[in-house]
Protein backbone atom coordinates (compact mmCIF):
# COMPACT_ATOMS: atom_id res chain seq x y z
CA UNK A 1 0.00 0.00 0.00
CA UNK A 2 1.72 3.32 -1.06
CA UNK A 3 1.30 6.88 0.73
CA UNK A 4 -1.02 8.81 -1.29
CA UNK A 5 -0.83 12.91 -1.32
CA UNK A 6 -4.58 13.75 -1.45
CA UNK A 7 -3.69 17.12 -3.77
CA UNK A 8 -3.69 14.79 -6.43
CA UNK A 9 -7.38 13.84 -5.93
CA UNK A 10 -10.74 15.29 -7.14
CA UNK A 11 -14.83 15.17 -7.57
CA UNK A 12 -16.09 14.48 -10.75
CA UNK A 13 -20.20 15.12 -11.34
CA UNK A 14 -20.61 13.13 -14.57
CA UNK A 15 -18.06 14.26 -17.03
CA UNK A 16 -17.19 17.57 -15.56
CA UNK A 17 -14.47 18.33 -12.60
CA UNK A 18 -15.90 20.58 -9.33
CA UNK A 19 -13.93 22.96 -9.81
CA UNK A 20 -11.23 24.39 -6.45
CA UNK A 21 -12.18 21.06 -4.53
CA UNK A 22 -10.52 22.28 -0.47
CA UNK A 23 -11.63 18.37 0.46
CA UNK A 24 -14.08 15.59 0.27
CA UNK A 25 -14.98 13.34 2.85
CA UNK A 26 -16.86 10.15 2.66
CA UNK A 27 -18.35 7.34 5.42
CA UNK A 28 -19.64 3.65 4.92
CA UNK A 29 -21.70 2.24 7.35
CA UNK A 30 -23.19 -0.94 7.91
CA UNK A 31 -25.45 -2.37 10.13
CA UNK A 32 -24.74 -5.81 12.28
CA UNK A 33 -27.79 -8.08 13.08
CA UNK A 34 -27.74 -9.72 16.47
CA UNK A 35 -28.18 -13.33 15.67
CA UNK A 36 -27.41 -14.65 19.56
CA UNK A 37 -30.13 -15.51 22.09
CA UNK A 38 -30.69 -17.45 25.40
CA UNK A 39 -28.41 -18.41 27.35
CA UNK A 40 -25.71 -17.22 24.65
CA UNK A 41 -22.22 -16.37 26.27
CA UNK A 42 -21.35 -13.82 23.62
CA UNK A 43 -22.49 -11.74 21.43
CA UNK A 44 -22.80 -12.53 17.57
CA UNK A 45 -23.99 -10.28 14.71
CA UNK A 46 -24.23 -10.82 11.22
CA UNK A 47 -24.06 -7.84 8.14
CA UNK A 48 -27.12 -6.66 6.75
CA UNK A 49 -24.95 -6.18 4.05
CA UNK A 50 -26.57 -3.09 2.72
CA UNK A 51 -23.62 -0.75 3.11
CA UNK A 52 -24.88 3.40 3.14
CA UNK A 53 -22.21 5.89 2.33
CA UNK A 54 -22.89 9.39 3.18
CA UNK A 55 -20.06 12.26 3.14
CA UNK A 56 -19.60 15.58 1.92
CA UNK A 57 -17.58 18.09 -0.55
CA UNK A 58 -16.26 21.16 -0.07
CA UNK A 59 -14.66 23.18 -2.12
CA UNK A 60 -12.91 27.10 -2.32
CA UNK A 61 -13.82 29.77 -4.63
CA UNK A 62 -17.00 29.10 -6.01
CA UNK A 63 -18.81 31.71 -8.57
CA UNK A 64 -21.65 28.97 -9.07
CA UNK A 65 -21.14 29.06 -12.70
CA UNK A 66 -19.75 26.06 -13.90
CA UNK A 67 -21.56 23.13 -15.13
CA UNK A 68 -20.76 20.73 -12.23
CA UNK A 69 -21.67 23.32 -9.68
CA UNK A 70 -24.65 24.00 -11.75
CA UNK A 71 -25.41 20.57 -11.60
CA UNK A 72 -25.18 19.74 -7.54
CA UNK A 73 -27.39 23.44 -7.20
CA UNK A 74 -30.12 21.72 -9.62
CA UNK A 75 -30.00 18.16 -7.58
CA UNK A 76 -30.10 20.14 -4.40
CA UNK A 77 -33.02 22.31 -5.17
CA UNK A 78 -34.95 19.80 -6.31
CA UNK A 79 -33.41 16.46 -4.73
CA UNK A 80 -35.10 14.34 -7.29
CA UNK A 81 -32.65 12.78 -9.71
CA UNK A 82 -29.33 11.26 -8.19
CA UNK A 83 -26.10 12.81 -10.07
CA UNK A 84 -22.98 10.85 -11.11
CA UNK A 85 -20.58 11.30 -8.65
CA UNK A 86 -17.18 10.15 -8.58
CA UNK A 87 -14.63 10.72 -5.38
CA UNK A 88 -11.32 10.73 -6.36
CA UNK A 89 -8.77 9.87 -3.73
CA UNK A 90 -5.90 10.10 -6.66
CA UNK A 91 -5.64 10.71 -10.43
CA UNK A 92 -7.07 6.86 -11.10
CA UNK A 93 -8.62 5.75 -8.05
CA UNK A 94 -12.13 6.78 -7.07
CA UNK A 95 -14.98 5.63 -5.24
CA UNK A 96 -18.98 5.71 -6.76
CA UNK A 97 -21.98 4.11 -6.46
CA UNK A 98 -23.82 2.29 -9.08
CA UNK A 99 -27.10 4.98 -8.78
CA UNK A 100 -25.23 8.00 -8.52
CA UNK A 101 -25.63 10.26 -5.09
CA UNK A 102 -28.50 11.86 -3.81
CA UNK A 103 -27.59 15.87 -2.95
CA UNK A 104 -28.50 15.69 0.93
CA UNK A 105 -26.82 19.25 1.77
CA UNK A 106 -26.30 22.69 -0.04
CA UNK A 107 -24.03 25.03 1.76
CA UNK A 108 -22.29 28.77 0.99
CA UNK A 109 -19.88 30.74 3.03
CA UNK A 110 -19.07 34.02 2.30
CA UNK A 111 -16.36 35.36 4.72
CA UNK A 112 -15.24 39.46 4.39
CA UNK A 113 -11.67 38.16 4.52
CA UNK A 114 -11.05 34.81 2.49
CA UNK A 115 -12.37 33.18 -0.13
CA UNK A 116 -15.92 31.94 -1.16
CA UNK A 117 -16.76 28.49 -0.22
CA UNK A 118 -19.17 26.14 -0.78
CA UNK A 119 -19.89 22.55 0.50
CA UNK A 120 -23.02 19.79 0.18
CA UNK A 121 -23.23 16.46 1.46
CA UNK A 122 -24.58 13.57 -0.50
CA UNK A 123 -25.92 9.97 0.41
CA UNK A 124 -24.67 7.45 -2.29
CA UNK A 125 -26.91 5.46 -4.11
CA UNK A 126 -27.09 2.06 -5.47
CA UNK A 127 -24.23 -0.61 -4.78
CA UNK A 128 -20.91 1.01 -3.70
CA UNK A 129 -17.96 0.80 -5.51
CA UNK A 130 -13.94 1.29 -5.78
CA UNK A 131 -12.55 1.11 -8.65
CA UNK B 1 2.82 26.51 -12.78
CA UNK B 2 1.26 30.08 -13.74
CA UNK B 3 2.96 32.67 -13.32
CA UNK B 4 2.75 35.08 -9.54
CA UNK B 5 -0.39 37.51 -10.14
CA UNK B 6 1.70 39.86 -8.35
CA UNK B 7 3.57 41.46 -11.26
CA UNK B 8 0.54 42.48 -12.69
CA UNK B 9 -1.11 43.59 -9.62
CA UNK B 10 1.57 45.77 -8.77
CA UNK B 11 1.54 47.05 -12.67
CA UNK B 12 -1.90 47.88 -12.36
CA UNK B 13 -1.98 49.52 -9.50
CA UNK B 14 0.73 51.83 -10.24
CA UNK B 15 -1.08 52.59 -13.31
CA UNK B 16 -4.36 53.58 -12.16
CA UNK B 17 -2.96 55.48 -9.52
CA UNK B 18 -1.22 58.14 -11.32
CA UNK B 19 -4.38 58.65 -13.08
CA UNK B 20 -5.94 59.52 -9.83
CA UNK B 21 -6.88 63.89 -10.07
CA UNK B 22 -6.31 63.68 -6.33
CA UNK B 23 -2.42 62.10 -6.93
CA UNK B 24 -1.99 65.08 -8.97
CA UNK B 25 1.97 65.58 -8.13
CA UNK B 26 2.26 62.31 -6.42
CA UNK B 27 5.21 59.90 -7.55
CA UNK B 28 4.13 56.96 -7.42
CA UNK B 29 6.49 53.59 -7.98
CA UNK B 30 5.93 49.74 -8.19
CA UNK B 31 9.55 49.86 -6.14
CA UNK B 32 12.73 51.06 -3.78
CA UNK B 33 13.37 54.56 -4.86
CA UNK B 34 16.09 57.71 -3.84
CA UNK B 35 14.94 60.39 -1.95
CA UNK B 36 15.84 62.68 -4.95
CA UNK B 37 13.58 60.05 -7.17
CA UNK B 38 10.37 60.35 -4.57
CA UNK B 39 10.37 64.20 -4.85
CA UNK B 40 8.16 65.99 -2.40
CA UNK B 41 4.99 63.49 -2.54
CA UNK B 42 6.02 60.01 -3.33
CA UNK B 43 4.21 56.22 -2.88
CA UNK B 44 6.40 53.23 -3.60
CA UNK B 45 6.19 49.56 -2.93
CA UNK B 46 9.44 48.23 -0.81
CA UNK B 47 9.35 44.26 -0.96
CA UNK B 48 7.39 41.84 -0.03
CA UNK B 49 6.49 38.57 2.09
CA UNK B 50 4.83 35.31 0.00
CA UNK B 51 2.94 32.66 1.85
CA UNK B 52 1.74 29.77 -0.69
CA UNK B 53 -0.05 26.74 0.32
CA UNK B 54 -2.41 24.39 -1.33
CA UNK B 55 -5.66 25.69 -2.38
CA UNK B 56 -7.37 22.62 -3.93
CA UNK B 57 -6.94 19.41 -5.38
CA UNK B 58 -5.59 19.36 -8.67
CA UNK B 59 -2.53 21.32 -7.67
CA UNK B 60 -3.90 24.79 -7.43
CA UNK B 61 -1.79 27.23 -5.13
CA UNK B 62 -3.39 30.08 -2.89
CA UNK B 63 -0.95 32.75 -2.59
CA UNK B 64 -0.33 35.58 -0.32
CA UNK B 65 1.74 38.39 -0.70
CA UNK B 66 1.90 40.76 1.91
CA UNK B 67 3.69 44.21 0.10
CA UNK B 68 4.98 46.81 2.29
CA UNK B 69 5.24 50.39 0.75
CA UNK B 70 5.38 53.98 2.23
CA UNK B 71 3.91 57.50 1.21
CA UNK B 72 6.59 59.92 1.91
CA UNK B 73 5.19 63.37 2.18
CA UNK B 74 7.94 66.73 2.47
CA UNK B 75 6.32 69.76 3.64
CA UNK B 76 7.94 73.04 3.17
CA UNK B 77 8.01 75.14 6.32
CA UNK B 78 5.12 77.17 6.18
CA UNK B 79 5.71 79.88 8.93
CA UNK B 80 4.55 77.71 11.59
CA UNK B 81 5.65 74.05 13.42
CA UNK B 82 2.21 72.92 14.46
CA UNK B 83 0.82 74.10 10.79
CA UNK B 84 3.87 72.40 8.78
CA UNK B 85 3.66 69.33 10.89
CA UNK B 86 -0.16 69.18 10.26
CA UNK B 87 0.05 69.84 6.39
CA UNK B 88 2.92 67.09 5.88
CA UNK B 89 0.75 64.32 7.41
CA UNK B 90 -3.15 65.13 6.36
CA UNK B 91 -1.54 64.79 2.95
CA UNK B 92 0.59 61.72 3.24
CA UNK B 93 -3.32 60.69 5.06
CA UNK B 94 -5.30 61.68 1.83
CA UNK B 95 -2.72 60.05 -0.19
CA UNK B 96 -3.31 56.93 1.75
CA UNK B 97 -6.81 57.69 1.44
CA UNK B 98 -6.74 57.50 -2.50
CA UNK B 99 -4.65 54.04 -2.57
CA UNK B 100 -7.23 52.80 -0.54
CA UNK B 101 -10.14 54.20 -2.24
CA UNK B 102 -8.68 52.57 -5.92
CA UNK B 103 -7.90 49.08 -3.64
CA UNK B 104 -11.73 49.01 -2.73
CA UNK B 105 -13.11 49.92 -5.70
CA UNK B 106 -11.22 48.25 -7.99
CA UNK B 107 -11.03 44.56 -5.98
CA UNK B 108 -14.36 43.90 -4.92
CA UNK B 109 -15.25 40.62 -5.15
CA UNK B 110 -13.40 38.64 -8.29
CA UNK B 111 -9.52 37.33 -7.40
CA UNK B 112 -6.84 38.59 -7.07
CA UNK B 113 -8.14 40.19 -3.59
CA UNK B 114 -6.19 43.41 -2.59
CA UNK B 115 -6.60 45.05 0.62
CA UNK B 116 -4.37 47.20 3.22
CA UNK B 117 -3.75 45.45 6.27
CA UNK B 118 -1.70 47.73 8.31
CA UNK B 119 -0.18 51.21 8.94
CA UNK B 120 2.16 52.98 10.18
CA UNK B 121 2.68 56.60 10.54
CA UNK B 122 5.81 58.75 11.75
CA UNK B 123 6.64 61.96 11.30
CA UNK B 124 10.51 63.33 10.82
CA UNK B 125 12.17 66.78 10.99
CA UNK B 126 13.94 68.18 8.22
CA UNK B 127 15.79 71.75 8.39
CA UNK B 128 13.87 72.93 5.56
CA UNK B 129 10.32 71.50 6.50
CA UNK B 130 8.58 68.40 8.01
CA UNK B 131 8.76 65.06 6.49
CA UNK B 132 5.53 62.35 7.01
CA UNK B 133 6.30 58.99 6.48
CA UNK B 134 2.70 56.47 6.41
CA UNK B 135 4.38 52.84 5.98
CA UNK B 136 1.41 50.07 5.09
CA UNK B 137 0.93 46.74 4.33
CA UNK B 138 -1.08 45.67 1.10
CA UNK B 139 -2.32 41.91 1.32
CA UNK B 140 -3.06 40.65 -1.84
CA UNK B 141 -4.35 37.21 -2.50
CA UNK B 142 -4.39 35.04 -6.23
CA UNK B 143 -5.03 31.74 -6.91
CA UNK B 144 -2.23 30.22 -9.55
CA UNK B 145 -3.06 27.05 -11.39
CA UNK B 146 -1.24 24.21 -12.46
Amino acid sequence: MAAIAGKGGKVMVGSDTVAFVENWTMGISNEALATHGLGATARTFIGLSLPEGTGTVQWRALDNSDTASAAIRAAALANATPITLKLYESATKYWDASEGAIITSLGQEVPVEGLVTGSFGFTLSGTIAYT
Amino acid sequence: MSTSAIGTVLDAIRAALILRAGLSGVNVFSGVVSLEEAGLECLAYDGGLLAEDSSSMGGNKLEVWDIDGEIRVFKPWAGDTELTIKAARDRALAIFAELETHLNDTYAGNMPDVEVIRGEIAGAYNPEGRICNLTFTMKIQALKNP
